[in-house]
């Protein structure tokens, strides 16, 4: 099929194109969910190299999944990122017991805006923002990030975490309070006193 | 509130900035997902390989003439007989006129006729 007439299609027809052969299909999901996926496995990791593994991994289970997938079940984005909560979890756990937390990569995310004042500035903030995420229990910050960060509806995040909107409401509250109190007085350092309120 | 208080705004902005924070994969990356999805992808449904039809009964009586050209000579020989046959054409049947009336036959007698074998049986 044409590109031009792919690249409006759904993901869900993408999929069930890719199942049937088309590697336009195939390179049109990468290009819209692995930047989404990687995104939100570096928020949940802290770690970029790991981020990229599950990212890698995540989208090898979407490729297997394909020639099953039932049309209208679920969407293919939410699916997406329930697989990547649950390879995080797997790897947060993993390294719970290994008891070596390389917490302090973070900066390796933010790494990427450097360069120019601002841009420093910028990376100095997404820092901060990724140690405060870091702060909070594992399922807040999952929802905080869903919710604030990659912009998913409650119900959609409940799909991901297979719970309740309620519960989710709840979480995200929590979380935003939980992140607000580890940036506590860091308004300076962050440079936000300048640009007001 | 204390001036190094992060305010709601403040943290909203944070989150927008992440939300918006190139976080573009490394072409290394993109290659290896590539890999991945051209490895799994579900190659195309093979044409189904021609195979010779069960033979029919028209295939069967051309085998037995010799070939389909073979049958067809027969077959328009047949109609053209008919056609003869039936329609007379005039070249033809002057034709076949001229050729009957202007014969002359001999009737010549090769075997002896059966009519004393009947008589001698008769006797007994």
């Amino acid at each position: 099929m044409a590109r031009d007439k792919t690249a409006n299609l759904p993901d869900e027809t993408l999929l069930v194109l890719y199942a049937k052969g088309d590697a336009d299909a195939a390179r049109l999901l990468m290009q819209r969910l692995l930047p989404r996926v990687l995104g939100y496995a570096g928020r949940l990791l802290s770690d970029r190299a790991e981020a990229e593994d599950v990212a890698q991994d995540a989208m090898l289970r979407l490729w297997r999944i394909a020639p099953q997938w039932r049309t209208g079940e679920a969407q293919v984005a939410t699916w997406l990122y329930r697989v990547t909560t649950n390879l995080c979890t797997d790897r947060l756990r993993g390294r719970a017991r290994r008891r070596s937390m390389p917490l302090d990569d973070a900066p390796d995310l933010a790494d990427a805006a450097a360069g120019v004042e601002a841009g420093l500035m910028q990376a100095d903030r997404l820092s901060a923002l990724q140690t405060a995420l870091d702060c909070l229990p594992e399922r807040q910050r999952q929802a905080v990030v869903l919710r604030h960060i990659e912009g998913l509806t409650n119900p959609q995040i409940a799909a991901v975490m297979d719970i309740g909107t309620e519960a989710i409401e709840s979480l995200t509250a929590r979380g935003k309070r939980a992140l607000s109190a580890a940036l506590s007085g860091q308004r300076m350092a962050l440079s936000f006193e300048d640009e007001g309120e | 509130m204390k001036a190094n208080e992060m305010t709601d705004h403040d943290l909203d902005s944070l989150l927008a900035a992440a939300r918006t924070a190139d976080r573009a994969p490394s072409p290394a990356l993109m290659a290896r997902v590539m890999a991945d999805a051209m490895a799994l992808q579900p190659k195309p449904a093979s044409r189904p390989v021609l195979r010779a039809a069960p033979s029919r009964w028209f295939d069967r009586l051309a085998e037995v003439f010799g070939g389909g050209g073979a049958l067809a000579g027969i077959s328009f020989a047949m109609l053209a007989g008919v056609f003869i046959g039936v329609v007379r054409p005039e070249p033809v049947a002057a034709l076949t006129s001229a050729l009957l009336t202007g014969a002359r036959y001999e009737a010549v007698e090769l075997l002896p006729g059966d009519a004393a074998l009947w008589e001698e049986t008769g006797n007994d």
